[in-house]
């Protein structure tokens, strides 16, 4: 990798899930889940993955792992095509990519102590010579998460919420890995805790060097942890800039609406509040032209018949919308 | 009733719920009131309490294993905890009517949701089957369902989450209740539609001079819809105040964690989050004392053994601490 390159870098990634009908299990249409992104992210940052459910962010991620293999594009990894790699180099990849998710329970077998939970992939990458060897190490990574090493005896179910997402973050951290994919970290946590969790990962960025792709629905969230947010709508990124052209200056309806949408805790804030009509529509059958446009309070009849491309705008802030000169 | 203008009040409500590990104090100590066309935000962490204080004003709590060991809840005058089942059956769904979180799992999948709708009209107005309908497909409208006859004929599975929690509240609506309860109206919804919704329960609201309690774990929401706010933690409420006094001027220290903690749109990149140490307590094995004191930073020993009350501040605000006056 070259000094101040880029650590990760997607190329037109794409992801169809076929769906199948009829005795035959034809292939009668597809969900375009992701449908042609492009983004890269510099050692170190982070880049913040937004959208509404459906919008293909968790595909994205799992696709950059090749947790599940891409239909089409390209995620370069260290100047290496993910895409492209053997089992066994897979199988090396890895220890550089993991990945924390958002469901702290389901995530999590039940069966498995603490201790093997974090302790498996050392095993797995013969990193640990005998049980000794693996305890003080998971004792190390569970400290470095803000828990007790005592409790590597323990089982999931006697953790709380908060807990088990650290014990998530540790399983993630054991390999020492460079790039990390959190998929909705705090979603799933109250309010007093995601603060805890979202100040842990920002100090264990800065402690290990990490790279994250920080997926979330959460705007707010986002805004704190990231560089460079994306927005994506229906399998497209809209805008992609740094945080603060983001939030100071969107450029975007679509970004505008979420934007207003997102609620302040703060009664002296006031601001005028854009609402959306309709539902986002099904990625099956996603509108023509810019998939925004059936929602969209600027739309021109251009909207429905040519599709934007992301254009650069100045300063690194790109915008996908006709409307922006 | 007219004495106190209260159209809801809620006065030292305990419900516990008996179980084999032990007593749960779900609720332990809830107080509030709600005036005619008012909005009341209830805030609070998952197991706080809020869910079950709203079951209980409905008379909806499982009995066993839960109870309602004390209190009071007074609805137009009258302590609607001693009418009888059938007099409550009356009040509920007509007088009171309650919209809760998932609106897929609290819709009947195997019935038309016109049907739905028209049943609780038929049962509480006495309408005959075709004007019920009809009302129904005019309730739908009014939420700002598009082509309402022919979606009045859909089952649940065929309308996507936004639409589902629209059919929910012309439910609630369709007899003209005084009190709305929405329980967590909105956290199952993608941001862009829980602003359609927010601002949907806004309108009627205006037009059916309605009262809402407004039950959230988001501050956001809070700010934006209510009047006033009471802040659960542990069963209790800790603090109450109107909505403006509680954003600029906390005076408990879990509200004012909480307002701490929580990432907001209009921060500065420097700017950073403060965190409440520990967890939330488990409803089986809350602390001695003040429930918040192991987690408080203003905890002193008094905070340990002795129980606050909910003690007056100014202008008529209510505060669960010892200590409010120091910060």
């Amino acid at each position: 990798m070259k000094k101040n390159g880029y650590l990760i870098k997607v190329e037109n990634l794409k992801k169809y899930f076929p769906i199948r009908k009829g005795v035959f299990s034809r292939v009668s249409n597809y969900v375009r889940a992701v449908d042609g992104i492009s983004f890269s992210i510099k050692k170190g940052e982070t880049l913040g993955l937004v959208g509404e459910s459906g919008c293909g962010k968790t595909t994205t991620g799992k696709c950059i792992l090749r947790l599940i293999e891409p239909t089409e594009g390209k995620v370069i990894f260290k100047d290496k095509n993910v895409g492209d790699l053997s089992n066994e180099e897979l199988h090396e990849m890895r220890r550089n990519m993991q990945i924390i998710f958002q469901d702290p329970y389901g995530s999590l077998n039940p069966r498995m102590t603490v201790r093997d939970i974090v302790g498996r992939s050392l095993s797995v990458y013969n990193l640990v010579q005998g049980e000794k060897q693996k305890e003080k190490r998971v004792g190390e990574l569970l400290e470095v998460v803000g828990l007790k090493k005592e409790y590597m005896r323990r089982y999931p179910h006697e953790f709380s919420g908060g807990q088990r997402q650290r014990i998530g973050i540790a399983r993630a951290l054991a390999l020492n890995p460079e790039f990390v994919v959190c998929d909705e970290p705090v979603s799933a946590l109250d309010v007093s805790i995601q603060a805890q969790v979202i100040n842990l990962l920002k100090e264990l960025q800065e402690k290990f060097n990490l790279t994250y792709l920080f997926i979330s629905h959460d705007l707010s969230v986002v805004r704190y942890i990231s560089d460079k947010v994306a927005v994506m709508y229906l399998g497209k990124i809209v805008e992609l800039a740094n945080w603060d052209g983001i939030y100071s200056s969107p450029l975007h309806p679509y970004t505008q609406a979420l934007l207003s949408a997102t609620p302040i805790p703060d009664t002296r804030v006031r601001r005028e509040r854009i609402i959306l009509q309709g539902d986002v529509p099904s990625p099956i059958n996603p509108p023509s032209g810019c998939r925004f446009h059936p929602r969209c309070p600027y739309a021109k009849p251009e909207c429905s018949q040519s599709e934007p491309e992301l254009k650069d705008v100045g300063r690194g802030h790109y915008v996908a919308c006709h409307l922006v000169k | 009733m007219m004495r106190d203008q209260n159209l809801l009040s809620v006065k030292n409500l305990r419900t516990y719920f008996y179980t084999e590990d032990g007593v749960v104090k779900a609720v332990d100590g809830v107080d509030f009131e709600i005036k005619k066309g008012e909005t009341l935000g209830m805030v609070g962490e998952s197991g706080c309490g809020k869910s079950v204080s709203a079951l209980s004003i409905m008379r909806l709590i499982p009995m066993p294993p839960g109870r309602i060991v004390e209190g009071e809840i007074y609805f137009k005058g009258e302590d609607i905890l001693k009418i009888s089942e059938v007099a409550m059956r009356k009040i509920r769904g007509r007088d009171i009517s309650m919209i809760f979180q998932e609106p897929m799992t609290s819709l009947n999948p195997v019935y038309t949701v016109g049907n739905q709708i028209s049943e609780a009209i038929t049962i509480h107005q006495g309408l005959n089957r075709k004007d019920s309908w009809d009302k129904a497909i005019e309730m739908l409208r009014q939420v700002g369902i598009p082509d309402a006859s022919k979606r009045a004929k859909e089952y649940p599975h065929q309308m996507s989450g936004g639409m589902r929690q629209r059919v929910m509240i012309a439910m609630a609506l369709s007899c003209n209740p005084e009190l709305l309860i929405a329980d967590e109206p909105t956290t199952s919804l993608d941001v862009t539609t829980q602003a359609q919704i927010l601002d949907l329960i806004g309108k009627l609201q205006e037009e059916f001079k309605l009262s809402v309690l407004i039950i959230t774990h988001n501050l956001g929401i809070v700010a934006e819809v209510a009047d006033k706010v009471a802040v659960v933690y542990a069963g209790k409420v800790v603090e109450y105040a109107k909505t403006d006094e509680i954003f600029s001027h906390p005076l408990h220290p879990y509200t004012i964690g909480l307002l701490r903690s929580v990432p907001r749109l209009d921060m500065k990149k420097k700017d950073k989050l403060q965190t409440i140490e520990g967890e939330v307590p488990d409803s089986l094995t809350f602390p001695s004392g003040c429930k918040f004191h192991p987690r408080c930073f203003l905890c002193q020993e008094k905070c340990r053994t002795k129980e606050p009350p909910l003690i007056k501040a100014e202008n008529g605000r209510l505060v669960r601490c010892w200590r409010y006056n120091e910060i």
